[in-house]
């Protein structure tokens, strides 16, 4: 077990070099997203669909109808927590971070799609931050490296969030990218002024939904601070991948008594105990 | 139902993740199944049948007179003795395979495997040995069997020879003891009866048979006696009744104490009436008969006198005359004498049973002894008997046995080799090398899941967390990675297929015996 989590790191260190096979798949996006022209205050990006929806991404045009219907399961759940007034504790329950017990599990393949599904059919606009800022896969997919994003407004570079929201293509879907290139970028996330930012965004934007991608839980304590001042928190578990010991460790460290915390089986395979659940 | 195919299931997507071993690894485990059976050497096996015929000709007869040897126990020993290592290094040397080998370590190797590979197995119903070896060479085998058989034959003869004439021996060794002991037993009865000679007890009986039968005829004697005594004193009374009787006899009757006289006299007088009706008196057969009759009357007439003077003095002298009272007397005199006889025999018994009531302390004692010693001696007597007896059954065995009627031993098959290898059995060993490859591939890959658990559906996810499980995702491949996993779906399923392919070829190859 210890030695997973070594492996674990040891892989987010190749990371973040800017290679690793595991997540090829995601960060070697080419041409992606276009960069439309930031006007003030409102920055936009162009979401190339065609590409990500090559890359098994869930988009407004021709979508995967199998996919969307597993993700309309999940966000049921999130949108009426968030928003039911029913929050187990005092941190704002619009405000969701997905995680996972390691890397690899798809957090950022969740958290894009889960995004995308609950801006194409519901009236809620979606906020989705880029909040690993070790790897900053959602800022690659989106074609948003060294854009003002996160990491500015914790170090106070760009004094109001709103400046670093993206607009894209989809009409109620906006972004925030990792940010400007830090030396200790992945300690800001456990830093005072994420709490700001978190507790910011919850009062600036009490009728959206807040998704955070967020680092892994066993991979260092900055995601579990950061779990500690969400409404929610989403853990993605790997089929088949993530062990059982791995995921109890997980639900250990989350203190679940003022956090709503939920479960989503990523890649998994068709067959028993599948389309039961996830049928259309 | 559900719950378990989903399981099942979910170990099937586990063992998946590890596809590339679990199937190296029933590559592994099949090629050196079937190495390991095209290389393991032909073995040959050489068999002999022997027949044992215990129903002999003879048993019947000797049914009862003869000791019946339990055939079926020897049998079992003898199979249990006969692959002895003794035995069976005799059967090395027979053979000439111990010939090559120089230690001992050698020599006890090769016994050992003997002792593995000689299998000695006997059908009840026919009674029929069968000896089997198996060894790579032919030729061996057959010379292993052989031996066997050889030792098998001799051994009987030898067995069975030495166990009756141990047999015997101790037959003998028993008569001689008992017969010692029945003599000390004779010798200490007849020193008991002399010693005891008026003690023992007689053929009537023990002592108080003895005692109570003299009881009975004292009692009877003495009732005898009693009887006697009663019936003397009622004839002595009718006795003295008869005698006032005899006073009122008339004169008249005075006649009568002469009868003979009187007889005679009318006898005369009748005849010589007659001789009146013939001749005249002066006739002289008349005249002398006339003499007579008047001498005989006065002679009567002296004797009435005279019986008359008698009588009246002392009672009557005509009681005399009484029949009655003569019979009385007579059967009084008897009866006296009865009486001394039953008193004799009173006090004879008297006698008898107070000498018994004397000893009685003595007798019983003498008794018991006597019946021990008795019984010692019948004992001794009867176990002497019986064993003389089987001494002489046993002998009659003996002669039965020496003309080979009990047990013979033949030879039915002799030693044989089949000309086919029996073992290995390559068609099977290639199916359960092909089997275990299977079993394999399951079990390294079950052992993989169980060693690292993780999830595979949601229900598991739930159960295991207790969290609640929002949704599952299916996996969602790229088209590269479609193409990939399909390949490697399809090279997967090839070489799956080529390990059925090169078992089927393995198997063809075995059983046509190209090996």
């Amino acid at each position: 077990m210890t030695s997973s989590i070594e492996r674990a790191m040891q892989r987010s260190r190749s990371l973040a070099r800017g290679a690793s096979p595991a997540t090829r798949e995601v960060t070697a996006a080419p041409e992606l997203a276009r960069e439309s022209q930031p006007s003030s205050g409102d920055r936009r990006i162009e979401l190339d669909f065609v590409a990500l929806r090559r890359q098994g991404y869930l988009v407004p045009e021709n979508a995967n109808r199998e996919l969307l219907e597993q993700y309309r399961m999940v966000k049921r759940p999130l949108i009426g927590h968030a928003f039911s007034g029913e929050t187990i504790g005092t941190n704002p329950a619009n405000i969701i971070q997905v995680t996972s017990s390691v890397e690899g599990e798809g957090k950022t393949f969740t958290s894009f799609n889960l995004a995308m599904s609950i801006a194409m059919e519901l009236d809620f606009t979606v906020l989705l931050v880029d909040a690993d800022l070790t790897r900053r896969s959602l800022s690659h997919l989106l074609r948003l490296d060294g854009e003002p994003g996160l990491v500015d407004v914790l170090t106070a570079n760009e004094t109001d969030i709103g400046k670093v929201l993206y607009s894209t293509g989809v009409p109620r879907l906006r972004v925030v990218p990792a940010g400007s290139h830090h030396e200790r970028s992945t300690e800001l996330i456990a830093s005072a002024a994420m709490r700001d930012v978190v507790d910011e965004l919850a009062t600036r934007y009490p009728d959206r939904i807040i998704l955070l991608d967020s680092t892994p839980l066993l991979m260092d304590s900055h995601a579990l601070t950061l779990a500690a001042h969400v409404g929610q928190v989403l853990i993605v578990v790997e089929s088949g991948q993530t062990r059982e010991k791995l995921v109890e460790q997980s639900l250990q460290l989350i203190d679940q008594s003022t956090t709503r915390v939920g479960l989503l089986l990523n890649k998994s395979v068709r067959g028993y105990g599948y389309g039961y659940y996830g049928g259309y | 139902m559900h719950e378990q195919f989903e399981k099942a299931w979910s170990y099937l997507l586990g063992i998946w993740q590890y596809r590339w071993y679990v199937l190296g690894f029933a590559w592994l485990i099949a090629l050196a199944a079937w190495t390991l059976a095209c290389v393991m050497p032909d073995q040959y096996r050489a068999s002999a049948r022997i027949q044992v015929d215990t129903e002999s000709v003879l048993q019947p007869l000797l049914k009862g007179l003869a000791v019946q040897p339990d055939t079926q126990r020897q049998l079992y020993l003898l199979s249990r003795t006969l692959l002895s290592r003794p035995n069976l290094e005799k059967v090395a040397h027979a053979t000439g395979l111990d010939r090559s080998l120089q230690t001992q370590r050698e020599r006890d190797v090769l016994i050992d495997q003997f002792e593995r590979r000689v299998n000695l197995s006997i059908s009840d119903s026919a009674n029929l040995y069968r000896v089997t070896y198996e060894n790579t060479d032919p030729q061996t085998a057959q010379a292993v069997v052989k031996a066997v058989v050889d030792l098998f034959l001799e051994r009987n003869a030898v067995h069975s020879r030495e166990d009756s004439e141990s047999a015997r021996e101790f037959l003998d060794r028993k008569i001689k003891e008992y017969e010692s002991r029945l003599n000390t037993a004779e010798q200490r009865l007849m020193e008991f009866k002399r010693a005891h000679a008026g003690e023992m007890p007689g053929a009537s009986g023990d002592y108080f048979a003895r005692l109570q039968e003299a009881t009975k005829n004292l009692e009877s004697a003495r009732y005898e006696l009693q009887t006697a005594r009663s019936r003397r004193d009622e004839l002595k009374k009718q006795l003295v009744g008869e005698e006032p009787m005899f006073g009122i006899m008339s004169p008249d009757t005075r006649s009568q104490l002469t009868p003979e006289l009187d007889q005679r006299i009318s006898t005369l007088q009748d005849r010589l009436d007659q001789l009146r009706l013939k001749y005249t008196d002066k006739h002289p057969e008349v005249v002398s008969l006339r003499a007579t009759i008047a001498r005989l009357e006065a002679d009567r007439k002296m004797r009435q006198a005279e019986l008359a003077s008698q009588v009246t003095p002392r009672s009557s002298p005509a009681l005399e005359q009484n029949p009655v009272y003569q019979q009385i007397k007579s059967l009084l005199a008897q009866s006296e004498a009865d009486v001394a006889a039953a008193g004799v025999k009173v006090r004879q018994y008297e006698q008898q049973v107070s000498e018994l009531k004397r000893k009685v302390d003595v007798i019983p004692e003498v008794e018991a002894q006597l019946k021990q010693l008795s019984r010692d001696y019948e004992t001794n007597k009867e176990t002497y008997d019986s064993l003389l007896k089987r001494r002489d059954s046993a002998q009659i065995s003996d002669e039965a046995k020496a003309s080979g009627s009990e047990v013979t031993f033949r030879v039915v098959e002799p030693a044989r080799v089949d000309s086919e290898p029996v073992a290995p059995n390559r068609p099977l060993l290639v199916t359960v090398g092909f089997a275990a490859a299977v079993g394999g591939w399951g079990g390294l890959g079950l052992l993989l899941v169980l060693a690292r658990p993780a999830f595979f559906t949601r229900a598991a996810l739930y159960e295991a967390t207790g969290v609640p499980v929002l949704g599952a995702i299916g996996r969602v491949y790229t088209g590269p990675q479609r193409v990939r996993h399909r390949l490697e779906i399809f090279v997967y399923a090839l070489v799956c297929g080529l390990l059925v392919l090169t078992y089927l070829a393995v198997m063809a190859v075995s059983l046509l015996g190209w090996i």
